[in-house]
């Protein structure tokens, strides 16, 4: 039959499928996805860990988040990509700027949610345990966290989201490995398939976990310290 | 009774599925070295076992079932002295017993030969 297209623009589903069992073969394709997880759950837990310490912090103390939260907010307004050439310059090209560069995804949409899942907390709530002669560690353990939980998961999930996009965008400036780098590499050599299978792959690992991972802990989260008290 | 069947299901497969997404994302990233540690002494040739008990430093060849390419020429050279390549078998010479028994845990590899000493 007859190509409408050459193999080097837009390969069948057929070549795609035979140069991922090549990749599969010749253990480049889970290397570079060893690669992209590890590094994208490093920057998502040291994101994570930081957002939440800060946006809780902000979330209690006035004075911290006036000083923090304009400078935050610009910040968040800038594009993870834009930091890509800074990183490099003052990481040089290797792990800690791709970690720096998913960070900066992550970390402003965590600090965000946490911050405003604690400032939606209820004061009746602060206010009944304190009546009941819990203390202001009470007030945070068993009433501000949980209820902001609904919220930081939001955060986390979209965090998720971009810090993946951040980490193939930094993986093809700043990587040598990954599925960023994999997609990268395969235009020297003019292969839309490699290309593809880069593609599908960080499509499905994403819709993996979102769909298994993020949407079940969120469902679960809001049904437990949420709004609502069963799952519809 | 329908919607509590309903709400169970939905609610067991709140669990199942953080349970099943780590095992998958496990897979992912441990799997190939896992299966290729447990079939890690296949690849070795019989001599190439014999030696690594006796030698520090043993002279290969890595059989693969496919020319090396960037990827592959990288991981070699990051392990020691690449002698060149021939087809499909790459040669490395005075490569330490550890770094050999690490090589054999790659499930890509095919073979691994003892060089003749010269």
């Amino acid at each position: 039959m007859a190509r409408l297209v050459p193999q080097n623009f837009l390969p069948a589903p057929y070549e795609v499928l035979v140069a991922w069992s090549d990749v599969i073969k010749d253990g480049s394709f889970f290397a570079n996805v060893v690669a992209s997880l590890v590094r994208l759950g490093i920057g998502f837990v040291v994101s994570t860990i930081l957002g939440i310490v800060l946006g809780v912090l902000m979330g209690l103390h006035r004075g911290i988040a006036d000083f923090i939260q304009p400078l935050a907010s610009f910040l968040n307004a800038l594009s993870g990509i834009a930091w890509v050439p800074l990183a490099i310059t003052w990481f040089g090209l290797g792990p800690v700027a791709v970690t720096f560069i998913i960070w900066n995804s992550i970390f402003f949409l965590v600090l965000f949610n946490t911050l405003v899942g604690i400032k939606s907390v209820p004061l009746i709530y602060e206010n009944a345990v304190l009546t009941l002669g819990g203390n202001r560690w009470h007030v945070i353990a068993h009433v501000l966290i949980p209820g902001a939980l609904p919220n930081m998961f939001t955060g986390l999930r979209m965090g998720m989201g971009f810090g993946w996009r951040a980490l193939i965008v930094a993986e093809m400036i700043a990587a040598s490995s990954g599925l960023g780098f994999m997609i990268f590499d395969a235009r020297y050599f003019q292969r839309a398939d490699l290309i593809l299978v880069g593609i599908v792959t960080i499509g499905l690992i994403w819709l993996a976990t979102d769909r298994l991972l993020l949407v079940p802990l969120e469902r679960w989260t809001i049904e437990r310290w949420g709004l609502v008290s069963k799952l519809q | 009774m329908r919607a509590n069947l309903v709400i169970r299901r939905a609610r067991a497969s709140v669990v199942w599925r953080p349970v099943f997404a780590a095992f998958v994302l496990a897979v992912l990233i441990f799997g190939a070295g896992v299966y290729g540690d447990l079939t890690a002494g296949s690849r070795m040739a019989p001599e190439v076992n014999a030696a690594l008990n006796t030698q520090r430093y043993l002279g290969i060849a890595v059989v693969l079932d496919f020319p090396p390419e960037d990827f592959h020429m990288k991981y070699f050279q990051a392990l020691g002295t690449m002698g060149g390549v021939q087809g499909t078998t790459v040669l490395m010479r005075r490569i330490m017993a550890d770094q050999v028994r690490e090589l054999s845990g790659n499930y890509w590899i095919r073979r691994i030969e003892l060089l003749p000493t010269s």
